[in-house]
């Protein structure tokens, strides 16, 4: 019994270390530049209501808080990107009441530690969001991104986009590592 | 192995092929139009399919492309599994690496790589889309993405086998219908048969048949109304009229030819009825002059004969010629001696050559052989009648038959005859119509020369008939060569030739009892008169039936039976007289007929009712002297001069001896010496005053019943004119000179006077002779 505990324990303790190491790798430069991507083209996949653009052609905002892990990176693949005849906007915030105006937020996981704050300020607006950070569904956010052996992956929480007010194609529920 | 042309095939052949090659050609050509559009259809609808799945998978693949999720990629395209005729799926990033595969499982190594190898050829869409058809798939390729943002490329590559199952069916069906097809066609090409070739078969074997069987009474059936019917009316009508034609040609025929056979019987049946009368003219004139006839008596007598004798003539070309337009002349196969009868011919017309002082002369080419088998008394009719010719038209120099070989092969000889004259000659354009009938140079020629006209068109016939041709060569005014042609084969010299001797020696005299059966009076005297002269018992029998019971009664040694008679003919009489002989069993009587038929089938009729041999009228002693010669030899007695107890005998054989015997004048022309003067002429120029001058003698021997003198003068008489054919003088010489020399001559004053009497026709003969020559 106490060997089988010491496994399960032994096992965990692997895993943790593992899940650490691994969010340490997605940290890494060129795992920000898929992460980059893939936040561009979630706009394709993301049904925002009605209300929140002003006009038919108004740009989807993407908005980086805090601590920007990007750089230039965003801006050029937004540059060219167009979402369902939307255009791109990249934006970039440190006042947490400053979030109302984006369609996407990103929080970088140094910015975990604001995530009720960021909510709070939100007040229900429908805005997608997504980070890199290990318990970052926990906190509320809808896409995380993981690494999954050498790939980027991310995990969806159904619940928290829904909450939101968001609708998210099932095309894209399809390529997500787990949702939740 | 040669087909037959297309043309040449029979009409239910043709139509037949027509129809099964348009029917299988139309369903040729609407099966491949169907499979056309059926393979069309087919791959189009299977690109749409395809295609339609291709475009499902890329939007499928779309998120994961674009979120680099290779296993949700694996794992929509493995749900191809579920189309077993999809091969392989390839999903490609847009920088054209590959992210996602998908295999059949059950693909060989070969496929695959057949698959890779064509992967090549197709292109990376990237815009739309675009498919490729290769042997065994079709790939087809399409872009991933939105348009303007293309995220990558779907390749998909499906098999044909379903193509090729549909081909394989449609094959199948196309087979049915081609079947199908074949069995329609024929069917309806075996009703068209019944409808169109049929009766078309049907009429050309009615025409085959009318045409073989020369039967113009068949018709054709008349089934339709279209156009064949009005052929088959036409066709019919036709046949109608050739009917019709026939059977007026018929009637036509029938009364040309009964017209024919009325003329023929006609010509027949005048000849015979003048040739009754003629025999009695020419029998009676020659016995008249038999008779004790003074000069002038005698000539006219003698004109009578020979007037006679040329109406005959006249008569008998007239025959002969309607007996060749017949095609009823037949040519005799005997043996000849060709020089002979050229000989002959000449001598028979020497006389007319010496009466107008021309030359006649006969040249046979030493190549020439001696004999031959053909028909010599055609062949002196066409020599007599050229030469006749010849002598008419030519006043002075000289007359020449030359005869030459012109080829010999094998057995048979190619003669050629020409008579060469001096006279008048024939304007060349006259020399053609010549040989035709009734046609002398000009109409005048006729007024003028005499004849018929129809000499040269019997020579030319008879010539044709002996297998030669006849012309004429001439200069108008220098005289004229006619010229003909013949093939005789030539006799073998092993084949016995007639002596001429024999049949020439006849005895003169004949001891026989003869019965002459004939109606008419006239030949009657004619008969009996020749016969008696021949030294005969005649009796005489009005027709047949007493004939046939006199002959019944009494033996004869021959029987003269006419042929027409009233009452019962010669051919009834022949045959109850042959019967009773046979009934008697004795030895059958010669029969001899006497016909004025001078047609062929009298003979054979003649013949077969018994009769041995026939004479036609009119005849002359020499004929039947011939005749009982040959039939009742025994009774024959050859002695000129034989003594008769009898007066009246002796009587009637001087005066049966004829006056002047032509022969031996003629025969001193063999030893006539051309370009010297005629010796007959000499010889009878010499004889005229010696005889006179013997006469005298003679009655002054008799005034004085100088038996010496008398036999003396008689002897000398005798040979001088027996030697220029004056037998019957000579005869009375002859007993005189016996009488003579036994010193009992009786009533030398009457032997004398019938001396006179002969001499002075036998004078007046040679005179005329010399005055006509």
């Amino acid at each position: 019994m106490v060997h089988k505990i010491f496994i399960s324990f032994f096992v965990f303790i692997l895993l943790q270390a593992s899940t650490i190491a691994a969010y340490d790798e997605l940290q890494s430069s060129r795992a920000m530049e898929i992460q980059a991507a893939f936040l561009i083209k979630f706009s394709s996949y993301v049904k925002w209501p009605e209300e929140v653009f002003s006009d038919p052609e108004a740009p989807i905002t993407i908005a980086i808080f805090g601590r920007d892990p990007f750089g230039s990176t965003v801006d050029n693949i937004a540059r060219t990107f167009n979402a369902n005849g939307r255009k791109i906007e990249v934006r970039r915030f440190t006042d947490p009441q400053a979030v109302r105006q984006s369609h996407i937020l990103f929080i970088p996981a140094s910015e975990i530690e604001r995530m009720d704050e960021i909510i709070a300020a939100l007040s229900g607006r429908p805005v997608l969001l997504v980070g890199n950070s290990l318990e970052f569904l926990n906190h509320s956010g809808s896409i995380n991104f993981v690494m999954v052996g050498k790939k980027i992956r991310f995990n969806i929480s159904r619940t928290n986009y829904q909450k939101m007010g968001l609708v998210i194609s099932s095309k894209l529920l399809s390529v997500a590592h787990q949702i939740q | 192995m040669t087909f037959p042309h297309f043309r040449d095939l029979s009409i239910h052949v043709k139509l037949t092929g027509i129809i099964i090659f348009s029917c299988l050609l139309v369903s040729l050509l609407a099966s491949g139009f169907f499979i056309g559009r059926e393979i069309i259809s087919f791959r189009r609808s299977v690109i749409v399919d395809l295609s339609g799945l291709a475009k499902v998978l890329a939007i499928n693949c779309t998120a994961p492309l674009e979120f680099m999720d290779s296993e949700t990629a694996d794992e929509i395209l493995s749900s191809l599994s579920a189309r077993p005729h999809i091969l392989q799926a390839l999903l490609f990033t847009a920088d054209g690496e590959k992210f996602s595969q998908y295999r059949k499982p059950s693909l060989s190594f070969e496929e695959t790589e057949e698959l890779r190898r064509h992967l090549k050829e197709t292109k990376m869409e990237t815009e739309g889309e675009t498919h490729h058809f290769h042997k065994n798939h079709i790939a087809l390729s399409v872009f991933v993405g939105e348009p303007g943002k293309t995220i990558g490329t779907l390749i998909l590559q499906t098999d044909q086998d379903e193509f090729h199952d549909i081909l394989t069916r449609l094959i199948y069906i196309i087979g049915g219908i081609f079947a199908v097809t074949l069995l329609l066609s024929s069917l309806l090409s075996s009703l068209l048969n019944r409808v169109v070739s049929r009766p078309i078969l049907e009429l050309a074997e009615t025409m085959e048949r009318v045409r073989k069987e020369k039967n113009y009474s068949i018709r054709a059936t008349e089934n339709s109304r279209d156009e064949l019917g009005v052929l088959v009316k036409g066709i019919n009508s036709t046949l109608d009229d050739i009917e019709k034609r026939d059977e007026q040609l018929l009637v036509a025929k029938k009364t040309a030819e009964d017209a024919n056979m009325a003329k023929s019987q006609f010509l027949a049946q005048m000849s015979h009825e003048i040739r009754t009368p003629m025999n009695g003219i020419l029998g009676i004139a020659s016995l008249l002059l038999n008779t004790s006839l003074n000069e002038k008596q005698f000539q006219f007598v003698h004109i009578i004969r020979n007037s006679g004798e040329s109406l005959l003539n006249l008569i008998n070309d007239i025959l002969d010629f309607s007996k060749i337009e017949a095609g009823k002349l037949e040519l005799e196969l005997i043996q000849f001696d060709l020089r002979e009868v050229a000989e002959e011919t000449v001598a028979l017309l020497s006389e007319r050559a010496n009466e107008k002082d021309i030359d006649l002369a006969c040249f046979i080419h030493s190549e020439v052989p001696a004999h031959f088998k053909g028909d010599p008394g055609r062949l002196r009719q066409i020599i007599m009648n050229l030469l006749a010719n010849a002598l008419k038209f030519t006043n002075r120099g000289e007359v020449a038959l030359h005869v030459s070989l012109k080829k010999l092969e094998g057995e048979t000889a190619h003669l050629r005859f020409e008579v060469h004259d001096t006279g008048i000659g024939i304007n060349p354009s006259k020399q053609k119509e010549i040989f035709s009938a009734f046609s002398q140079a000009d109409g005048s020629t006729t007024r003028q020369f005499g004849g018929t006209g129809l000499g040269l068109a019997i020579c030319h016939q008879l010539v044709n008939l002996m297998g030669g041709q006849i012309g004429v060569e001439s200069v108008e005014g220098q005289g004229s060569l006619f010229w003909f042609t013949t093939v005789f084969p030539i006799a073998s010299l092993s084949e016995s030739i007639p002596d001429r001797q024999q049949q020439v020696v006849i005895p003169l005299q004949f001891d026989a009892v003869i019965l002459v059966t004939e109606d008419n009076l006239t030949n009657q005297i004619v008969a009996q008169g020749l016969l008696e002269h021949l030294g005969c018992r005649i009796d005489l029998a009005d027709n047949g039936r007493i004939a046939a019971a006199t002959a019944m009664k009494k033996r004869y040694d021959l029987i003269f039976m006419d042929c027409q008679m009233p009452i019962m003919d010669g051919y009834e009489a022949t045959r109850k007289i042959r019967q009773a002989e046979q009934q008697a069993g004795i030895e059958p009587t010669p029969i001899i007929a006497l016909t004025a038929h001078a047609m062929k089938g009298d003979r054979e009729r003649c013949l077969a009712v018994g009769m041995n041999d026939f004479i036609t009228k009119p005849f002359n002693e020499q004929q039947l002297a011939g005749i009982l010669a040959k039939w009742i030899p025994d009774t024959g007695r050859n002695k000129l001069a034989e003594q008769r107890p009898n007066l009246a005998t002796e009587e009637d054989t001087k005066s049966r001896l004829s006056h002047i015997d032509e022969n031996i004048l003629d025969s001193f022309r063999q030893i006539q010496q051309p370009g010297k003067a005629d010796i007959r002429k000499k010889l009878i120029s010499a004889y005229l005053p010696s005889s006179v001058k013997i006469l005298l003698e003679l009655q002054q021997a008799a005034e004085k019943n100088d038996s010496e003198k008398l036999w003396q003068a008689a002897h000398t008489l005798k040979s001088s004119s027996a030697s220029l054919g004056a037998h019957r003088l000579a005869s009375l010489c002859h007993e005189l000179e016996v009488s003579g020399r036994e010193k009992r001559v009786n009533d030398p004053m009457k032997r004398v006077l019938e001396i006179e009497t002969e001499l002075k026709i036998v004078i007046a003969q040679f005179e005329q002779m010399l005055v006509n020559s």
